[in-house]
């Protein structure tokens, strides 16, 4: 049993036009970024299992399943991609729709490691379904021109780890 | 029949609906609605004390459904444009020349559209000549409201838009 004070989430929820709206305004609460620190996602499976099963859900039992769902959104990105793909989205007007917005915003950071050139880690660089950001680049600090993709595989990703 | 309807189960169906340019648009008709759903809506309404509530709770269309689908349905943000462009609407340049009937579309600082409406008055015997507009919040009602005071946040930009050819 996870604890979320849904009362300012209930009101998101009844005046959300769209899954957009939805997905901004709770992403808002930092009682649900506090939550992603706190719980295990298997925790918020569970949950959301349990919120979910029921043929009459309440709307607390709805809020709190997309509570749930944008709580995962603060995980790194692997991990709640892992958790999105078990929970039934179908049992949720917009939890697909969550789902794929996650999937367009989510800001996953690579770093590519290049071997025996001297350096470990050469670049750094943030991509998003719509772009790609240098942090760092050979050494010379933030670049943050779209226009540097390398789309030739120039840059070897032999170490990648994921963050929101 | 009876239809049994409860919060959060999708529920949904949806009706053709086109452009003057017979461009479909994608919609939903929402069921997804209940008793208990509506009894919530007014603690938060009265959150807006300015505003009037001019119908009842209705899940089947949003704001976008109601500005350009006659309140049959609900249409996302992405078919904007896609109207605006077919229907022959054309942006009205300056908030002087807004008069009722025209469309208002509620913009984020990133461009994205966030939220529509139609003019309806806009008292000029006001401080601000703001206009007002009716438009749907969500589920709830559609509601009867001076142009920046509604639950959609952060809004950067509004613009008018009317159609002209």
């Amino acid at each position: 049993m996870i604890s979320i004070d849904i009362e300012a989430l209930k009101r998101e929820y009844l005046f959300a036009s769209t899954a957009a709206h939805l997905y901004e305004y709770f992403r808002e609460y930092r009682s649900l970024r506090k939550l992603a620190q706190e719980e295990k996602p298997e925790i918020l499976l569970e949950e959301y299992k349990r919120r979910t099963v029921k043929d009459e859900k309440s709307v607390d039992d709805v809020v709190v399943a997309y509570a749930i769902l944008i709580t995962l959104t603060f995980y790194d990105y692997s991990e709640a991609i892992e958790v999105f793909g078990k929970l039934d989205l179908s049992k949720l007007e917009w939890g697909e729709e969550i789902r794929d917005i996650y999937i367009r915003k989510a800001r996953i950071t690579i770093y590519s490691t290049q071997q025996g050139k001297g350096k470990e880690i050469k670049d750094i660089f943030t991509r998003t379904k719509e772009r790609t950001e240098y942090i760092t680049s050979h050494g010379r600090g933030i670049v943050s021109d779209s226009r540097q993709i390398r789309s030739d595989n120039s840059v070897k990703a032999t170490d990648i780890s994921y963050r929101q | 029949m009876v239809e049994l309807i409860v919060p959060g189960k999708p529920n949904c169906k949806s009706i053709k609906t086109q452009t003057r340019c017979r461009h479909d648009i994608d919609n939903r008709q929402v069921y997804d609605f209940s008793p208990s759903e509506i009894k919530q809506f007014p603690k938060y309404a009265s959150d807006f004390p300015g505003v009037k509530f001019r119908n009842q709770p209705n899940p089947i269309y949003n704001c976008y459904g109601m500005t350009f689908a006659c309140s049959r349905t609900s249409i996302g943000p992405e078919s904007v444009n896609t109207i605006l462009c077919d229907d022959g609407y054309t942006e009205i340049q300056s908030l002087n020349e807004v008069i009722p009937g025209d469309i208002i579309i509620y913009y984020k600082d990133n461009g994205e559209i966030w939220h529509s409406g139609i003019v309806v008055s806009r008292p000029l015997d006001e401080p601000t000549k703001l206009p007002w507009v009716v438009s749907k919040w969500g589920k709830y009602c559609e509601a009867y409201h001076q142009v920046y005071d509604c639950p959609y946040r952060p809004i950067t930009q509004v613009r008018y838009w009317r159609i002209t050819k």
